[in-house]
């Protein structure tokens, strides 16, 4: 059976890299209403993708307003297709070969 | 267990947010109407070689203009007015083959405005009875598609309107031709931009800009 990704797994993390993985970059903001999540969750939720490698932040300005862009890493997005072939063959009905047996008369 | 997200549905959020502030429908309506109510006005112009190539060049340069300031104008509308209430996303740079669908139908565009400055100088009977079912029929067909394709009841309803608008021109008026073409267009596409002021209306009333932002 395929080994599944940890982090990738959990369901507030697989939000965060599925909303990325459609986006070139999101902001904090974007990612805060999308996934419903609260802003400390979403913080321990990308520092732990940050950590693993699989999301880039940047801290940015807006003018005066302080602007977090958030981005999967080329690491980040090799992961996720492979998260999500793995749950592909999980989740696939295995398919049973059918061998003729020979009967005894 | 299987964690409950759907990555297809994420994919297609990300689209529709471009949509869901009426932005993008109020710009292309007033495109619309605008480049249309132009050719109108030329149309309308005394006839003349100087002023064929007046009204002609004029007007080419003129829905130029206000084509690039519509698209300028539509970022900078998007960072004051969507941005700071609901975030910032930027979509990926799309595909060879959806980038060569655009400048296919960039083309086609192109060949329209030809068209209709042909038409406008020749007034060809056939196509004058041709030109307003013919080109309702693929702006409807372009707006029906692209509702089911990002799931938007609003763009479904232009497409409809737009055959209602194009029957009752064929049926109570006498407008044929350009100015039937032009009617047309002039009247979808304040049909869209008012979908899309609701639209908008709706998006700042559910958003409230935030008085301080972590973005």
């Amino acid at each position: 059976m395929s080994e599944l990704n940890r982090v990738i797994h959990e369901p507030a993390r697989l939000t965060i890299i599925a909303l990325l993985s459609s986006v070139k970059e999101a902001d904090f903001l974007y990612l805060l209403r999308e996934t419903g999540l609260t802003k400390g969750n979403l913080s321990t939720h990308l520092i732990r993708l940050e950590e693993a490698g699989y999301v880039e932040i940047e801290k940015t300005f807006r003018g005066k307003i302080p602007l977090t862009l958030v981005r999967l890493s080329p690491e980040g997005k090799a992961a996720f297709q492979s998260y999500r072939k793995s749950m592909k063959d999980i989740l696939e009905p295995s398919k049973m070969r059918r061998v003729p047996v020979q009967l005894p008369t | 267990m299987e964690p409950l997200v759907d990555v297809d549905a994420a994919a297609l959020r990300a689209s529709q947010y471009w949509m869901e502030d009426g932005l993008v429908e109020i710009l292309l309506g007033l495109l619309t109407s605008s480049q249309m109510a132009i050719y109108m006005v030329a149309g309308a112009l005394p006839r003349g070689p100087l002023m064929d190539f007046v009204s002609t060049f004029g007007a080419q340069a003129l829905c130029l203009a206000i084509t690039l300031s519509i698209f300028g104008g539509f970022k900078k509308l998007k960072a004051r007015i969507t941005f700071p209430r609901t975030g910032y996303v930027a979509l990926p740079k799309r595909s060879t083959k959806y980038r060569m669908s655009v400048f296919l139908i960039a083309l086609a565009v192109g060949a329209v405005t030809v068209g209709l400055e042909v038409f406008r100088l020749s007034q060809t009977d056939w196509l004058s009875r041709m030109a307003v079912p013919a080109f309702a029929a693929v702006f409807a067909i372009c707006l029906i598609s692209g509702g089911l394709q990002y799931k938007q009841a609003s763009m479904l309803w232009e497409g409809l309107l737009t055959l209602l608008f194009a029957a009752g021109l064929e049926g109570f008026t006498d407008l044929r031709g350009i100015k039937g073409l032009g009617a047309l267009m002039i009247m979808a596409g304040i049909s869209m931009a008012i979908f899309g002021a609701f639209r908008l209306r709706r998006f700042l009333k559910a958003n409230p800009k935030p008085q301080e932002t972590e973005a």
